[in-house]
């Protein structure tokens, strides 16, 4: 009777399984293809049959891309100083991805090592640094990058250290969290029983093991500082002319949408989509790397 | 709670005082503003003078025991350009910043966690991969770029809204609004992850094995539960929020700190580019003091847990 009010086949309510939906697999393949893409035209830029980023032909100003009306000249059109849009995509996109890696490597080294030191040697150490992270959070980026570059003026390596100050504390976060989980483990217990120092632990055992973690961190902040070089660039506060990024050709854009939107819009679309594929690919690691979330998001 | 509640705000204070400390030290490793400020052909006598003047010659531990001294009594110094204190400049312009900022998480919150139920209720479905995929392009696009298509397009050509200025709720539409899609797209996930753990509950199920209508326990039993970490990121936004706001408020002309922090590293004007950071700081402890509290009223397992 009573025991029949629930049929005996009834489905187990169970959280919704994700080994990932094709659908989904789909779009992080297309990301990670856009993103090869985009690497190689930028590595094989120099051999590319392109103008010179900064050669101005003032006759041929403001010209229209291809499909809205312009010649095959300019494939993406010029833009206020005759300057050849695709040839300034293709050579931002160099400056822009050199920043976004190597602010990218070198936060990564430092807030490696300072969230595994403080997830391992724990006390003190643990106490500094986390302290230190909660305080960096508390500084809204864009008004740190001001403050910094008000005293250093503006020039790349102010523009990096700006990127690179902003960028450890994540790591230092997410790697000390799982070095925490990682401390009481036999095999460090037994490491240490053997006498391993405890810097041979931490660089030869314990890293090996955060470094899914520290790659996916790295690939999601990778359109972080892409949106943050080009937030700089655009307030006139990064990469200066004659050099060529993103968001310097969208700050060279603003003055002219009005008039010619595509020398504003194109470059956004490649930010927009560059760092759309990045985090499409990064979603996909951290499904892959972290069974607890693998459900959900 | 009370005991909770001191227990949080010495932290905030720590995090506060670390924060500035932090900004303070790293400003002055990165170079030297009185070089920067003068140029590089300046006079050597003359940049020992400025130095002299401003208090830069003596050690850097004796300036950062001045600097706290002086915050902790409530003086942010002088603006070099305006020449009035670096608080009143500020206080001028942190109303429109205020303003700015709550309308775009009010926006944020109301749009986003109503999309991530939604996409809960509808977890696996079309809906729910449509609103995701939404989000995600929202987390994507860069701040200022939206800020610019949205004049160019509702502004200029479509003159539905000024594209420009402040004063008028019709001024506020465009920045608050492209302000919020970031925050907005961080809720409707947050929002979702959250409800579709609660969802599974048992409580919820006898819910509607009890024949609860469905948007009693929405609004009841599942808005209770995930307000604790849909409250947490929209205290991590605010950071965010202070951060987009430079750039929105820029295009848009808006007159609050973000313009004002712009124009200040035009001008030099290094002392009140410290001071927005200052204020910066803790505007973002302040909130998320308040999130922290919220929390605690929100849930009483908080409270027992950390007090």
């Amino acid at each position: 009777m009573a025991e029949l009010m629930v049929p005996a086949d009834a489905e187990p309510v169970t959280v919704s399984e994700a080994p990932a939906s094709p659908r989904r697999r789909l779009a992080s393949r297309v990301a990670l293809v856009l993103l090869g893409v985009l690497v190689l035209v930028v590595a094989l830029a120099p051999l590319l049959p392109l103008p010179d980023p900064n050669d101005q032909d003032l006759s041929n100003a403001l010209r229209e891309p291809v499909l809205f009306g312009g010649t095959w000249d300019h494939l993406l059109g010029t833009d206020q100083l005759g300057r050849d849009m695709l040839a300034r995509m293709v050579f931002g996109a160099r400056l822009s991805f050199f920043i976004a890696v190597v602010g990218v490597a070198c936060a990564g080294v430092l807030g490696s090592a300072l969230g595994i030191a403080a997830g391992f040697l724990g006390r003190s150490v643990d106490f500094v640094v986390s302290r230190l992270v909660e305080a960096q959070l508390a500084l809204p980026f864009l008004l740190l990058a001001v403050a910094l570059i008000v005293t250093r003026g503006q020039s790349l390596a102010a523009l990096m250290f700006v990127l690179v100050t902003y960028g450890w504390a994540e790591y230092a976060r997410v790697v000390r969290a799982e070095v925490m989980s990682l401390r009481g483990r036999p095999f460090v217990l037994g490491l240490r029983v053997a006498g391993a120092s405890r810097l041979r632990i931490m660089a030869r055992h314990i890293l090996p093991n955060v470094f899914n973690t520290i790659f996916v961190v790295a690939t999601l902040q990778v359109g972080f500082m892409v949106l943050g070089e080009s937030a700089l660039s655009f307030l006139g506060l990064g990469v200066v002319s004659p050099q060529v990024s993103w968001g310097a050709m969208l700050a060279d854009g603003r003055s002219e949408f009005t008039r010619a939107w595509w020398v504003g819009v194109l470059p956004g679309v490649a930010i927009f989509l560059f760092v759309l594929a990045v985090n499409l690919t990064g979603d996909a690691l951290r499904r892959r790397h972290d069974p607890r979330r693998r459900a959900y998001t | 709670m009370l005991r909770f509640v001191a227990v949080r705000v010495v932290g905030a204070l720590v995090t506060l005082l670390i924060a500035v400390s932090l900004a303070f030290f790293l400003s002055r490793l990165a170079g030297d503003p009185v070089r920067n400020m003068l140029g590089d052909l300046a006079p050597a006598d003359q940049v020992a003078e400025v130095r002299a003047e401003l208090g830069f010659d003596r050690p850097l531990i004796t300036q950062w025991f001045d600097y706290i001294g002086d915050l902790a009594r409530g003086d942010l110094g002088e603006s070099l350009r305006y020449g009035e204190s670096n608080l009143s400049v500020v206080a001028d312009r942190i109303g429109a910043s205020i303003q700015l900022a709550v309308a775009a998480l009010l926006i944020a919150v109301v749009v986003g966690v109503p999309v991530g139920l939604i996409a809960a209720r509808h977890e696996g479905t079309w809906i729910d991969r449509a609103l995701m995929s939404g989000s995600l392009l929202g987390q994507s696009l860069p701040t200022f770029w939206l800020a610019m298509l949205a004049s160019l397009i509702f502004a200029v050509k479509l003159g539905w809204f000024p594209a420009g200025g402040s004063g008028r709720l019709s001024h506020l539409v465009l920045p608050a609004c492209t302000l919020a899609t970031l925050p907005l797209a961080r809720v409707a996930r947050m929002s979702r992850s959250a409800a579709v753990d609660v969802l599974q509950e048992p409580y919820i199920l006898a819910a509607w094995a009890r024949g609860v209508p469905n948007r009693r326990v929405l609004a009841a039993h599942v808005m209770r539960n995930i307000s604790l970490p849909v409250l947490t990121i929209i205290g991590l936004q605010a950071g965010g929020l202070l951060s987009g706001a430079v750039t929105v408020e820029v295009v848009f002309g808006w007159p609050g700190m973000g313009s004002l922090a712009v124009q200040a590293v035009q001008f030099r004007d290094f002392p009140l580019v410290q001071s927005i950071v200052v204020v910066g700081a803790a505007v973002f402890v302040g909130i998320n003091l308040l999130v922290d509290a919220l929390c605690g009223v929100a849930d009483p397992r908080v409270r027992v847990a950390s007090g």
